[in-house]
C-alpha cells in the first residue's frame, strides 16, 4: 500500500543544533501516524564546520533519502523546491551588545530621518515658499513664525505616522508596518540570491 | 475675514506637511536603507523601535529646521549627530547606486572578474576624501 507524505519546506530555517532534522526544516502530514515520525526523524544535513554558515538544499534529495528509507512513501511537494539551512553557531545571549547595536541603528535613524526632513526643506526652499503663500493669503509679510509653519510641523507629523501606521506600540490598524514589508522583501531577495548562486556553481559560466 | 483665512493657512500648512510626510519618507523606506542595517545587525524584532526613531526623528529634525530652537549637549550631540548623518548617507548614497545597478552594469562591461571588495572599498575611500575635501576646501557655497 502507499501513502502518501505531504511535505511543505520553509525557504530558510535558522538552525543551531548541528543535527538537521526534516521536521525542523519543514511542515509534514500523512494519514499513517508512523511513516509521519519516521520520515520527520529523517537527517537533511549534518553541520560539519564550526562557524556560521548557510546550506542551499534541494528538494529531491530528501525525496530521494525518503524513497531509499522506504519506496512505497508518496512524496508530494507542496512547498519551496530549494531550501536553505541557516547554521548560526549557539552563543550565549550577549544583552548588552545587542542593545548598543540597537541604539547605534536607532540613533542612525533618528538622525537620518531628521536630516532628511531638513535637507527636504533647504532644497524645496519651504520658508520661502512659505512667506510667498502667506503674503498672497493675508497681503503682508509674515512676521516671525506664521501658523502656517505650525501647521505644516502638525501635519508633518501625522503625515508620517499615518504613513508608518503607529507609534510606539500603539497601532492604527493591523497591517504589517512599511518597514516590516520592506524587511520581508528584503529578506526574500537575499533567500532567492543564495539559491541562485548555488545553482550557478555547477555550471561555472557566467552568462554575459 | 482674516479670521477665514489665517484658518485656509492652517489647512494649507497641514495638507503640505502631511504630503510631504508621505514622500519623503516613502523614499527613505522604499530605498532600503534600514532593512539593510537593521539585517545587518541582526535585530529584526526592533523594527517598531525603528520606525518610532524615524517618526520622532523626522518631527524633530522638522521643528529644528523651522523654529530654530536650542538644542543642549554642546560638541558631544553635535559628533553623535555628525557620525549618524554620516552612515546613513553613505548607506542611502550606495542604495541609490545600487538601485540604477551602476555597479553590476561596469562589472558586466569590463568583464572584471576578482577584486571586486576593492571597487567597493575605492569607492568608500573616493567618498570619504570627498567629502574631507569639500569641507576643507570650503567648496560649499
Amino acid at each position: 500500500m502507499s501513502k502518501t507524505l505531504y511535505l511543505k519546506l520553509n525557504e530558510i530555517t535558522a538552525v543551531q543544533e548541528k543535527q538537521v532534522f526534516l521536521k525542523d526544516v519543514a511542515t509534514l502530514y500523512c494519514d499513517d501516524a508512523a511513516v509521519l515520525a519516521k520520515c520527520g526523524a529523517l537527517k537533511v544535513r549534518t553541520v560539519r564546520e564550526d562557524r556560521d554558515r548557510r546550506y542551499v538544499e534541494d528538494v529531491l534529495d530528501v525525496i530521494r533519502q525518503i524513497s531509499q528509507m522506504d519506496p512505497s512513501i508518496q512524496v508530494t511537494n507542496l512547498g519551496q523546491t530549494d531550501f536553505i539551512i541557516d547554521y548560526q553557531k549557539p552563543k550565549p545571549a550577549r544583552w548588552l551588545r545587542q542593545w548598543v547595536k540597537t541604539a547605534c541603528v536607532s540613533a542612525v535613524c533618528f538622525c537620518g530621518a531628521a536630516f532628511a526632513i531638513m535637507t527636504f526643506n533647504n532644497d524645496a526652499s519651504v520658508t520661502d515658499v512659505f512667506r510667498e503663500v502667506y503674503r498672497m493669503v493675508l497681503g503682508q509679510e509674515p512676521t516671525g513664525v506664521s501658523v502656517l509653519e505650525l501647521s505644516y510641523s502638525v501635519g508633518l507629523a501625522v503625515g508620517i505616522l499615518v504613513f508608518f501606521n503607529h507609534f510606539a506600540v500603539w497601532k492604527l490598524n493591523t497591517d504589517p508596518t512599511p518597514l516590516e514589508v520592506e524587511m520581508r522583501l528584503y529578506e526574500d531577495n537575499i533567500a532567492k540570491t543564495l539559491i541562485q548562486n548555488e545553482g550557478r556553481k555547477e555550471s561555472d559560466v557566467d552568462v554575459t | 475675514m482674516t479670521l477665514l483665512k489665517q484658518a485656509l493657512l492652517i489647512f494649507l500648512g497641514f495638507c503640505s506637511g502631511s504630503v510631504i510626510a508621505a514622500g519623503v519618507f516613502a523614499f527613505l523606506a522604499i530605498i532600503g536603507v534600514f532593512p539593510r542595517l537593521i539585517g545587518k545587525t541582526k535585530t529584526r524584532n526592533h523594527i517598531l523601535l525603528y520606525e518610532t526613531a524615524i517618526v520622532l526623528g523626522g518631527t524633530t529634525g522638522n521643528l529644528m529646521d523651522l523654529f530654530r530652537f536650542p538644542v543642549p549637549g554642546g560638541t558631544a550631540v553635535l559628533g553623535i549627530f555628525g557620525l549618524a548623518v554620516g552612515v546613513f548617507i553613505g548607506c542611502l548614497i550606495m542604495s541609490l547606486a545600487e538601485t540604477l545597478k551602476t555597479l553590476p552594469v561596469i562589472v558586466r562591461r569590463i568583464h572584471l572578474a576578482v577584486g571586486f571588495q576593492y571597487l567597493v572599498l575605492g569607492i568608500a575611500l573616493g567618498k570619504c576624501g570627498g567629502a574631507l575635501l569639500y569641507f576643507f576646501r570650503g567648496m560649499g557655497p
